[in-house]
């Protein structure tokens, strides 16, 4: 298992566009992907629960990532949260 | 191009023959009908032959009003062109000599009993239905909640399984397998089955099955207007997935030049898609009058980050 504590520097915060890439890029991963946000703990796999948080641009969320391909679920989807880079399609 | 015989306006209207019986064959391709009154006055500059012609009251009045001989001169110029009917409304008689010309040329004259105007109407109604553009597409056309619901997807994913699951929950059945599409006035696309396929279904196991015999003529209809197609996807198609989460944004598809909105469904056991298709009826009807929940979900998601975001800029 792997976790990192990240934060969110996308412009415009985790809004409907950027939930929408976020879930396209964890969904390609078959590690179990969680979000922690506040008390709040979430499946990013899900675009309800993920746009639930309205997380704000500089606000902290942790990402934790178990699974096989763990590392590079969790190096893709922090640096789509402080860039905004990430492909639709697997690296 | 589409065409209809002056026969079949006659019939369809039980319009009464007056003379050029041997024209009926003749075949109409234009929507627009004509009353040719400024013709009938000398101006023949930008006369239109191969449409309808419609004599009224003004027309028949103004050419009994012209003396014999100028009325003479101006039909013969009338016949004179490739006409392919001529109707009279009102139950009015032909100035003389309409019928000897009528005859000559073999250009059916008939007439009907109502008013101009009326008939005018019910006519560009007619000849706007019979000679629109139309395709055929491979799909099944069901009404749900009042909304014509096309559904598109390759051989075998379960289109007619979906259809019949709607028809027991009291949706209609138009057109499954072939329907046939027309394009009616400028914006507008009405769907059909084709006369050999109406009500009728193919299921894969049972074969044909007749839809109105079996469930009744309230499962059936005849024509739908299509407001939304839904397309029936396998859920592993394509890299990724290409179908909206949301539902921000608004899908089209282009049918006889037409953009009408397009759901992409994915399909996947266990995936109850009749209820799919419903919840996407209802949802837009729900958008055609106004109300999009995915845009105000939105809004809301984007008022709830923006005042957070203010929170962290006040505290620091």
């Amino acid at each position: 298992m792997v976790e990192e504590q990240v934060e969110l520097k996308v412009e415009g915060g985790l809004n409907a566009e950027v939930a929408t890439r976020f879930v396209q890029i964890a969904s390609r991963y078959t590690s179990r992907i969680t979000l922690y946000y506040e008390d709040k703990e979430v499946n990013p796999k899900s675009i309800m629960s993920l746009l639930t948080l309205a997380i704000a641009p500089g606000q902290r969320l942790t990402i934790r990532a178990r699974g096989e391909d763990e590392q590079k679920a969790l190096l893709e989807l922090s640096r789509f949260l402080q860039t905004g880079e990430g492909s639709a399609y697997p690296i | 191009m589409q065409s209809i015989s002056i026969e079949n306006i006659l019939e369809h209207f039980k319009l009464e023959i007056l003379a050029g019986q041997e024209g009926v064959k003749r075949k109409l391709s234009v929507i627009d009908i004509k009353r040719p009154g400024i013709e009938l006055a000398g101006y023949w500059e930008h006369f239109t032959p191969e449409r309808l012609q419609l004599f009224g009251r003004t027309e028949t009045n103004f050419l009994n009003n012209l003396s014999a001989s100028v009325r003479r001169e101006r039909l013969e110029k009338f016949y004179s062109y490739p006409l392919k009917g001529v109707i009279i409304t009102r139950n009015l008689n032909p100035p003389d000599p309409m019928i000897e010309f009528a005859e000559r040329a073999g250009v059916p004259l008939l007439r009907a009993s109502i008013a101009t105007t009326q008939f005018l109407s019910k006519m560009t109604g007619y000849l706007e239905r019979m000679l629109a553009p139309s395709q055929t597409v491979h799909g099944v056309l069901v009404e749900v909640y009042g909304i014509g619901v096309l559904l598109t997807g390759t051989s075998g994913i379960g289109k007619s399984e979906t259809a019949l699951e709607l028809v027991k929950r009291c949706h209609r059945l138009v057109a499954d397998d072939l329907v046939m599409i027309k394009k009616i006035g400028a914006n507008t696309l009405v769907g059909c089955a084709l006369p050999l396929n109406q009500h009728h279904m193919e299921l894969r196991g049972i074969g044909i099955i007749d839809v109105k015999t079996l469930f009744g003529a309230g499962a059936v209809k005849i024509e739908q207007k299509i407001h939304l197609t839904v397309k029936l996807q396998d859920w592993n198609c394509g890299p990724g997935d290409d179908y909206d989460r949301l539902g921000l944004d608004t899908n089209t598809t282009s049918l006889l030049g037409l953009d009408i909105p397009q759901v992409i469904i994915p399909v996947r056991p266990g995936r109850n898609l009749p209820t799919i298709i419903e919840v996407a009826a209802l949802n837009h009807r729900l958008q055609f009058m106004g109300y999009n929940a995915a845009r105000q979900f939105v809004q809301r998601l984007e008022e709830e980050i923006k005042r957070k975001q203010k929170g962290l800029l006040d505290w620091m």
